[in-house]
């Protein structure tokens, strides 16, 4: 369990750090196309960690300091691409569709592919917008 | 290889007294994501009571015709609750777990139906 005080100001400051975060701990995009929930975080998730519900779209293992150590989106394709269409086509271009059901996982640190690069970018914007919006109200 | 052949890290009945079994694949396929399932205690203690005795039981998100989300709620602080998330599918013979977690949220409730309990 956390030991610190679990604030909207100490959220927002501990999602912007997602980014220089997962590109020093090498963080991989995992899609979960059997339960149809996407991952991004290192390749296994430490223990000691603890799942909180940040916004309606996406959950965060903290650890007990309260670093981010791994984002979960739960009903990926049900509920968040239809919510956020930008990321439709670049899911399916990255992940192929959902006719398997396979855990399947990117990491846009080796990949030299574009896409990956892209799709790390759009996710880590989407991350920080949503819980800096004005009118964001904690979930937490 | 059938599902009752395969080694399982739990055996159990749900509430309705239906087999619903955890096998140790299915567990290692998931475990890098959910530290939760490397705790033996938790899969036999929260996890096991979550299926036998849940509080509330929701059609899943992402396959409500064939999954079922059972919840137990832990404990609450500072007005947040605890669960243990048990998702299981019950179109397979014995039911079968495919994951368990413990989110502070209840993901399903006003997407899909409730199928058993009460979700205060």
């Amino acid at each position: 369990m956390t030991t610190k005080k679990i604030t909207k100001k100490i959220i927002q400051e501990e999602v912007k750090k997602i980014p220089e975060k997962a590109k020093k701990e090498g963080w991989v995009l995992t899609f979960d196309k059997d339960e149809g929930i996407f991952f991004y975080s290192p390749n296994v998730i430490p223990s000691d960690t603890e799942l909180h519900q940040i916004t309606d779209e996406y959950s965060i293992y903290f650890d007990k300091n309260l670093n981010p150590r791994g984002v979960m989106i739960e009903c990926y394709g049900n509920n968040f691409v239809k919510h956020h269409p930008e990321f439709e086509k670049i899911t399916k271009d990255l992940f192929g569709e959902r006719n398997k059901d396979e855990i399947k996982v990117v990491d846009p640190n080796k990949e030299k592919n574009k896409e990956a690069i892209t799709f790390k970018a759009l996710l880590e914007k989407t991350l920080i917008t949503e819980v800096c919006l004005d009118g964001y109200k904690m979930v937490i | 290889m059938g599902l009752t052949h395969m080694k399982c890290c739990l055996e159990t009945v749900d509430y309705e007294n239906n087999k619903v079994i955890f096998t140790e694949a299915q567990r290692q396929q998931k475990v890098a994501k959910r530290p939760e399932l490397r705790d033996d205690n938790f899969i036999n203690g929260r996890l096991k009571q979550t299926i036998n005795c849940p509080n509330f039981v929701y059609q899943d998100c992402d396959k409500p015709n064939s999954r079922k989300a059972f919840y137990l709620q832990e404990y609450v602080v500072n007005g947040r609750p605890r669960y243990t998330k048990v998702v299981v599918d019950f179109k397979k013979k014995p039911q079968f777990v495919i994951t368990a977690y413990r989110p502070d949220y209840v993901k399903e409730r006003s997407k899909t139906n409730l199928l058993y309990g009460h979700d205060n």
